[in-house]
């Protein structure tokens, strides 16, 4: 009899020979083993086509398990969550749902796995998004949940893993879930994500994000890898209603007069050499062609190194850490987050005002005694770089200082969301601190088109 | 092991050719390897960092950057650093921190934050100094964990090491590799589809001139997409291919950030294995390969020089070549001691439908039984007793030649 197995992240169907057809398109024969293989995402279409076919077949490969448990907090979602939840329903249960970040985007997730009911993977982009998931998880279902990531692997029926594990272990892992949330689902179209989402069977898929849109325009592939978005709402329209009000304020900090020199006079060498090299920067390769031609010669060294001092002034220039320090002091009684573009200068922050700092370097557990100091008031800042980014609950901060950062505007919309949590009467605010005359202005100028910042 | 961006390599057309590091630059690359693995020895005690500066102070010229960041990577990988243990960093910097934050909270309007007090309550509190406190808040970090031993080893093994990294690293950027090997006995095959099958990888095997073999090697997932997740599996093959007599190894790549289609090439010839006289076999087999010498009733014997793969099924490697003065021909492998599972394995190959005929040889010990394939007809089993006897073979020879021709693979249709 014909049989299905899952084998390293595709499905193999055994026991027919070459031949047969009228299989799905992407089950193609395998001469190495002799079978017919199709990546493991193609499961559900190559059963229904079996079954089409009247093909007996032995389903060896499913090895996912019905939950037998289900919410056991009920909460009334509000309005928006159970309109996303009933257009994920008439998707079949495979679908991505646009909604700001502080909105709630994770009870659409549980309320979808209650409704399913089969064993879910959680993959999140952080650790730290790992951590909430599992606490989240394990308070509203009441069972034990597993982690896949951060020197962790324990499976349960709920399990909780990173992007980055989910490409090392989807082939081993793909058949155990029949349900998948891709949380910060935005991340998926990278190339090495997206074959982990491939070699996962799972017939019921939700992506949640706040920011579809990504810079290589990738997020087309997610209708294949995901779903087609099914449901979303953007920031303007739950603002006050659902989330706390919000005020942003940029501040140009001029460098002082020898920043100043030395930043003009490294930027002139780095600049010089690329007039001298015909390299435009604005174009998609000029970085690479950058570091290539400066990796040849003595004048591309001495470029590469002026292009990281000036950039370290622009970013970190020891005004803007004075003014941080104003800052600091000014907001004293309330509770700070500052983000940073690396780890170097969270480290130079929370050196110069003995304030912790949370960056990819930090474990769960450190990670875990700082934030729930913060939300009980001991620590009243919390430096990091760019690990806070994403959907980290930290309801109590409201107020935010970005010392320094890229021009994508997907980083800005989330450190904005990171304040704008719910809470009572709460009234958040933002500081962008940047640098005046710099290449960084730009940076920030473009980092503002994004609706939510007004 | 290397990363890819490590690779000294160049583009020609669609061919990526890795520099080899020879004469001059090898002398060049044997010096800076000694600096190095000198520097790495005299800074055990210090921190990771101090150890990036010192090494930073070897003069490197611009062509020079990979390779001296390559040796560097190496060293570093077989060195092993340890965190300073005298404060708990975490335990430090959370009563830092605390302090700090309590120091804050407590200011009135226009009182400046002191911090130099901070870090002296800290210090008095965990008897320390104030300058202890401020070195060890952050020393777990990469940059300021202690170097405890650097690697013994000479500037000529570390580059010997690096020419085989980089030829790894280029690998690991690969989608699929087509590897001709030549092995001079069946060992050197088996012990390769061994690693090949331990490392989870999918292969197509055909025979090609002169008694080599082409294995085109990749994963199951290579079937939609060119993908380099099976790179890693195929770098920590290449020792084992390596191990052939002769390879001829051809990888299509995916290279830089852009992910190029490349092709790359190697070639190698081991010194020490020749084609000419053959290679010596395992001594059971010699012996019953010397017990065959000339003709024995009919049968003539040779070394094999195939490999038998039923995808799907399985594969054997025969150890020696039977053919009958009709022109006939059975192979036969010899199992030995070692695995009753190996035995189980063939009998399905055999029941699976291979097109030749095999013979194959175990020892008792292994508690199987010749009658799982008694009247099959294109295998049998030859269960043996301390060694093995040309009697014994000739007559399971014979009695597998009249069970008629190979049936050849079963029809797969359902």
């Amino acid at each position: 009899m014909a049989s299905l197995h899952f084998v390293a992240g595709t499905v193999e169907l055994r026991g027919v020979g070459g031949e047969l057809s009228g299989l799905p398109a992407e089950c193609a024969w395998d001469a190495r083993s002799a079978c017919f293989r199709a990546p493991a995402s193609s499961y559900a279409r190559l059963v229904l086509g079996l079954r089409q076919l009247a093909l007996p077949f032995e389903d060896q490969a499913r090895a996912y398990p019905e939950l037998d448990f289900g919410l056991r907090v009920q909460r009334t979602p509000r309005p928006f969550q159970s309109e996303a939840l009933a257009a994920l329903k008439q998707h079949k249960g495979r679908g991505v749902v646009v909604l700001p970040t502080g909105a709630g985007k994770s009870h659409v997730a549980l309320l979808a796995i209650d409704l399913w009911r089969r064993s879910t993977l959680v993959v999140a982009p952080t650790l730290a998004l790992v951590q909430q998931w599992y606490d989240l998880l394990r308070a509203s279902f009441g069972v034990e949940v597993g982690v896949v990531g951060g020197g962790e692997y324990s499976l349960h029926p709920l399990t909780v893993t990173t992007y980055d594990s989910a490409y090392l272990h989807m082939e081993n892992l793909g058949a155990r879930f029949g349900f998948v949330v891709f949380d910060e689902c935005h991340h998926l179209p990278a190339e090495a994500y997206a074959l982990a989402a491939r070699q996962c069977l799972a017939p019921f898929r939700l992506g949640l994000t706040a920011t579809l849109e990504r810079v290589d325009g990738r997020e087309a592939l997610l209708e294949n890898l995901v779903g087609p978005v099914v449901y979303r709402k953007e920031i303007v329209e739950l603002s006050g209603e659902y989330l706390a009000e919000y005020e942003t304020e940029q501040i140009t900090i001029s460098l002082s007069p020898s920043e100043r020199a030395e930043y003009d006079a490294e930027r002139a060498i780095y600049v010089g050499f690329l007039r001298a090299q015909g390299i435009r920067m604005s174009g998609p390769n000029g970085w690479l062609e950058f570091i290539q031609r400066a990796s040849r010669g003595t004048a591309g060294r001495r470029a590469l190194a002026a292009y990281r001092r000036q950039r370290e002034l622009a970013l970190a220039a020891p005004a803007k850490l004075d003014y941080l320090e104003l800052l600091i002091e000014t907001h004293r009684r309330d509770l700070m987050l500052v983000f940073t573009q690396d780890n170097a200068t969270a480290f130079q922050v929370s050196r110069r005002f003995l304030v912790p700092s949370i960056t990819h370097q930090t474990k769960v557990s450190e990670r875990s005694q700082i934030l729930e100091r913060f939300a009980q008031r001991k620590y009243g800042v919390i430096v990091t770089s760019k690990v806070l980014n994403e959907g980290v609950d930290v309801p109590e901060a409201n107020v935010a200082v970005v010392i320094s950062g890229s021009a994508s505007v997907r980083e800005h919309v989330q450190r904005l969301g990171r304040i704008l949590r719910r809470g009572e009467g709460k009234h958040a605010k933002l500081y962008e601190l940047v640098s005046k005359g710099t290449a960084e202005t730009f940076t920030s100028e473009r980092r503002r088109e994004h609706d939510a910042y007004r | 092991m290397l990363t890819a961006d490590l690779v000294r390599a160049t583009r020609r057309g669609d061919q990526l050719h890795v520099q080899a590091i020879a004469g001059k630059l090898r002398q060049r690359a044997e010096e800076l390897a000694t600096s190095y693995l000198e520097l790495a020895q005299a800074q055990c005690g210090g921190t990771q960092h101090e150890l990036d500066v010192a090494w930073a102070q070897v003069q490197v010229a611009p062509r020079e950057i990979k390779l001296a960041a390559g040796l560097k990577k190496l060293i570093e990988d077989a060195c092993e650093f340890e965190t300073e243990a005298a404060v708990d960093p975490p335990r430090l910097r959370s009563q830092v921190f605390l302090a700090s934050a309590e120091a804050r909270a407590g200011l009135n309007a226009g009182e400046r934050f002191d911090r130099a007090g901070v870090l002296e309550q800290v210090a008095a509190a965990l008897q320390l100094e104030p300058a202890q406190v401020e070195r060890g808040l952050y020393s777990d970090l990469k940059a300021e964990q202690r170097l405890l031993r650097a690697p013994d080893t000479s500037a000529t093994e570390l580059l010997r090491g690096y020419d085989l990294a980089q030829l790894q690293a280029v690998l690991l950027r690969a989608v699929k590799v087509t590897a001709q090997v030549w092995c001079g006995t069946a060992d050197g095959y088996r012990e390769l589809f061994r690693k090949l099958k331990f490392r989870r990888l999918l292969f197509q095997v055909q025979p090609a001139e002169s008694g080599s073999h082409r294995i085109e090697i990749d994963g199951p997932f290579s079937l939609f997409e060119s993908v380099t997740k099976y790179g890693l599996q195929l770098a920590l093959l290449l020792p084992a291919l390596l191990q052939a007599d002769r390879l001829e190894l051809e990888a299509q790549l995916r290279w830089g950030k852009a992910r190029t289609p490349l092709r790359f090439t190697l070639s190698q010839r081991n010194p020490g294995t020749t084609e000419g006289p053959r290679a010596r076999l395992p001594d059971e087999v010699e012996a019953l390969l010397g017990a065959f010498e000339g003709e024995r009733e009919g049968w003539l014997a040779t070394p094999a020089d195939q490999i038998f793969n039923l995808p799907g099924v399985g594969l054997c490697v025969p150890d020696l070549r039977f053919t009958h003065r009709s022109g006939e021909v059975i192979w036969l492998e010899v199992l030995g001691y070692w695995s009753r599972e190996a035995v189980w394995r063939r009998v399905e190959l055999v029941q699976g439908g291979l097109a030749q005929k095999l013979l194959f040889a175990a020892s008792q010990r292994l508690r199987v039984s010749e009658e799982v394939l008694e009247d099959h007809p294109s295998g049998a089993l030859y269960v043996y007793k301390g060694s093995l006897s040309a009697k014994a073979v000739v007559e399971r020879l014979e009695r597998l030649r009249q069970r008629g021709p190979a049936p050849g693979p079963k029809t797969r249709l359902p």
